[in-house]
């Protein structure tokens, strides 16, 4: 990349390179939002105001990246925003879609720009596009808006807001004089915030400072060899240099009269910094935040994982101290160690878990855009709401679930909403509605997606299912509408089907229940005929931890996620029907096999170190002095299987810790606090091979 | 402006009299240098920020070179009261790097410069001239 930033070393480049494509990224989702939100309500000052200034932050920081066709094509955009702002536009549908083109055609360029993708974003149509849209709407007498001299490499006009040039411009109407100072701190002074604390008392005496860069409270000003000032004063420029220059704090200063094109040669990271928290979505806690590589948490996350394991280890060996020595001191010392520990040790767990929390509304975003665009290609009228935006989830949750969430929400305008006139001559509203609800409940996350519209055509379902040879005719007859409409789940049935066909996006409702299971969570689909359809998707908060049912079958402890268990219920001996040696339970109108864990891990562990799993199936359940028993009911789309349970042990929050197990249907271990290890269960190959069994 | 690296006097030609507060015995020993190369005596230590303030009282020294953390009373508290007594006092703040907002603080109350831990004696020289000479101006 070109950049105008060759002073840099290729380390700070790099950095300064991540955060431009992050920072940008964001800005451009914002962006987007902002213009629906104008599209919507012309009237909106603040979305028109927000959408000039990212646009703005966007041509600036792509000169300084030198990405000279986004800065051109920006430019040009900000005609248009200036005619808009002067009412001399009206924002309507075609202004909208032109300036949601440009954010796809700047997308696309940084995309190229980031993966190092040589090929040339054309930006021509575009810019034509722009011109005769403008020429189209100017009214002959207002005067053509002269274009600026394209001249924007870092100019240190783009590292002002409006508000600071609102500032200095009322300062030199008021006759003072507007400054540029730049001060070169002593390179020995070491606490340079307290030093440019010190500058902004002496020079604040003499006029006002109306911007630091970077700001002098930021901890970045550490780093900086020299700072600027744009300051506005009635002093002569040698008392202002004077009050500048501080033993042991500044070794030079600079003083020129502030021009808005003035070049800023020395852009540095911080300075960089400070240009996008000018942009209006920084918060003003900003100082106090930073970004992190996901990876590293990841990482301490992990070690937390060990740490809580060590700390279960060391309870056990206290414990069995204790039972050894009784009451030395020494163990009581111990104990208290290891409570100490332990109260720590889930405090960290806890922050570090905050930590990697973010809210689905990262997702969500992207949305309305998706609908607005799709609706009107279908030509249909769809309203968006969203509730629960801020509803926080794991991030590596967050990183896949978009794909599948904008799968479903694809299919609801596609093949949900009714077009208006169908609509009306059902006597409901030309607008169709598509909800999404996000919120938690019982420690795992819950997100609906909700239409209004004509429901899913069961009857037509099931034919095609029959057809396709997945279930049998006599079957699909008896086969209730519940189960019927996981159906739209089989993969089979996504591919040809006209009712679930997506006009070839690539993935289908299988792979949204794929992804869904990879995450341990649930997907399910209720609908009624022109009442609409709902998809329910529950996902546990996050993958490094699991909210477990832990519970013993013979001699060992299993656990599977809460998320996948439909049900717990009582179950007695004469409940269950054995049927060509499976045994199976009536449930809610269907029958579901049951699974006894010491059968299936003897079976699947044949010749590897689970065998100890190995014994013949004499295990406690139904004793002669028990005939009662647990059966947990799990699921996975239609699927629905039981686990026969010894005996429950309750609910617990478990640190999954991978195992080398040769095993496929155990999907990692944890360890209970008082040492023992619970096998957590893989759902998914768990209920494949009971089908296979049956 | 005089030599780098000449001895400064008061108009009356007496040296400057230093007040040392810091909690640490070797703290005000290395402190001691700076008084040293400015040809300056030393009037008195502390090590708390309670009796540094009897000490200024008692001795009036012509400024105060105060470590920022010390028991009994930080050194920011005893630069609010110092400052109480006396608004003219020059106090110059010494303190370990990360105390940013302390220092802000006590330069808000009214210390007049500060120099960072550990100590580079030439610059933390060239620091106390420039704050006695600025001194001098405003006398």
């Amino acid at each position: 990349m070109e950049n105008n930033l060759t002073h840099l070393t290729d380390k700070e480049f790099e950095s300064l390179r991540v955060s431009f494509f992050q920072q940008s990224f964001e800005i451009l989702e914002s962006l987007s939002e902002e213009i629906l939100r104008f599209e919507n309500n012309p009237d909106d000052e603040d979305a028109l105001k927000n959408i000039q200034r990212y646009v703005h932050t966007l041509k600036g920081d792509s000169a300084s990246m030198g990405l000279s066709s986004l800065t051109e094509t920006a430019h040009r955009l900000e005609d248009i925003l200036h005619m808009l702002r002067e009412r001399s536009l009206q924002m309507d549908r075609d202004a909208a879609d032109l300036l949601l083109s440009a954010v796809d055609i700047f997308t696309q360029i940084l995309k190229n720009s980031k993966d190092e993708n040589p090929s040339v974003v054309s930006t021509k149509n575009l810019i034509e596009r722009v011109d005769s849209y403008l020429n189209a709407c100017s009214n002959p007498s207002s005067p053509q808006i002269p274009l600026n001299p394209p001249l924007l490499k870092g100019e240190i006009g783009g590292l002002l807001t409006e508000y600071h040039q609102l500032q200095i411009e009322s300062a030199l109407k008021d006759g003072l004089s507007v400054y540029e100072i730049k001060i070169t701190f002593d390179a020995q002074c070491r606490e340079r915030g307290v030093g440019a604390f010190m500058l902004n008392n002496q020079i604040a005496a003499l006029g006002e400072v109306i911007r630091w860069m970077p700001d002098i409270e930021d901890d970045g000003i550490e780093m900086t060899d020299e700072i600027r000032a744009i300051f506005s004063s009635r002093a002569d420029t040698d008392i202002i240099e004077k009050s500048c220059r501080m033993a042991g704090v500044s070794s030079e200063v600079e003083i020129k009269p502030f021009s808005f094109d003035s070049p800023h040669p020395n852009p540095l990271p911080q300075g960089e910094r400070e240009y996008f928290a000018a942009s209006p979505k920084s918060s003003p806690h900003r100082d106090t935040t930073l970004r992190v590589d996901a990876k590293r948490i990841d990482e301490i996350m992990d070690l937390v994982g060990e740490l809580i394991i060590g700390r279960s280890m060391l309870a056990q060996s206290v414990y069995e101290l204790r039972e050894r020595l009784g009451k030395e001191e020494v163990v009581s010392n111990l104990e208290n160690i290891n409570s100490l520990f332990e109260r720590s040790l889930s405090e960290l767990q806890k922050d570090v878990m905050t930590v990697r929390m973010v809210p689905i509304d990262h997702v969500l975003r992207k949305f309305p855009r998706v609908v607005r665009d799709l609706s009107i290609e279908k030509g249909k009228e769809i309203r968006l709401e969203i509730d629960g935006a801020e509803t926080e989830l794991d991030k590596g949750i967050v990183d896949v679930i978009g794909e599948p969430l904008m799968h479903i929400l694809r299919n609801s305008i596609d093949h949900g909403i009714e077009l208006p006139e169908e609509r009306a001559q059902k006597g409901k509203d030309r607008c169709g509605a598509i909800k999404i609800n996000s919120y938690h409940e019982g420690g795992q996350i819950i997100i609906e997606i909700g239409d209004d519209g004509k429901g899913i055509n069961i009857e037509k379902l099931k034919q095609k299912a029959v057809e396709m040879g997945i279930i049998k005719e006599e079957d699909a007859a008896k086969m209730p509408d519940e189960e019927a409409l996981d159906l739209i789940f089989h993969s089979g049935l996504t591919t040809a089907d006209e009712v679930t066909e997506t006009s070839g996006r690539g993935i289908g409702m299988d792979a949204v229940r794929r992804t869904v299971e990879e995450l341990k969570g649930l997907v399910q689909v209720r609908s009624m005929p022109d009442m609409g359809t709902k998809f329910i998707i529950r996902l546990p908060l996050t993958l490094a931890i699991i909210q477990g049912m832990v519970f013993k079958a013979g001699e060992e402890f299993f656990a599977i996620p809460l998320s996948s268990i439909l049900e717990i219920r009582r179950i007695f001996r004469d409940e269950i029907n054995t049927i060509n040696g499976m045994e199976s339970l009536k449930w809610r109108e269907r029958v579901i096999s049951l699974i006894r864990l010491s059968e299936v891990i003897k079976h699947d562990t044949e010749g590897n170190r689970l065998l100890r799993f190995a014994r013949n199936d004499t295990t406690a359940l139904f004793s002669p002095e028990q005939n009662k028993s647990f059966v947990l009911i799990i699921g996975l789309a239609e699927k629905r299987v039981g686990i026969l349970v010894d005996k429950l042990m309750g609910k617990r929050e478990l640190v999954i810790k991978a195992i080398d197990n040769g095993s496929n249907v155990v999907s990692g271990a944890s360890i209970l606090g008082d040492g023992s290890i619970v096998l957590v269960l893989d759902v998914l190959s768990l209920v494949k091979k009971a089908i296979a069994a049956a | 402006m005089q030599e780098a690296n000449s001895v400064l006097k008061k108009k009356d030609e007496t040296p400057y009299r230093f007040l040392l507060v810091d909690d640490s015995e070797f703290a005000r020993k290395n402190i001691a240098r700076i008084v040293f190369l400015l040809g300056g005596v030393i009037a008195g230590e502390a090590g708390t920020g309670k009796e540094a303030i009897e000490q200024y009282k008692k001795l009036r020294p012509d400024v105060v070179l105060m470590d920022i953390t010390m028991p009994e009373m930080e050194g920011v508290d005893a630069v609010g009261e110092i400052i109480k007594e006396d608004d003219k006092a020059t106090i110059i703040m010494v303190s370990s790097l990360g105390h940013k907002d302390l220092v802000k603080k006590a330069i808000g109350l009214g210390a007049k410069h500060f120099i960072t831990k550990p100590v580079q004696v030439e610059y933390a020289v060239k620091i106390v001239r420039s704050v006695l000479e600025e001194n001098g101006e405003n006398i």
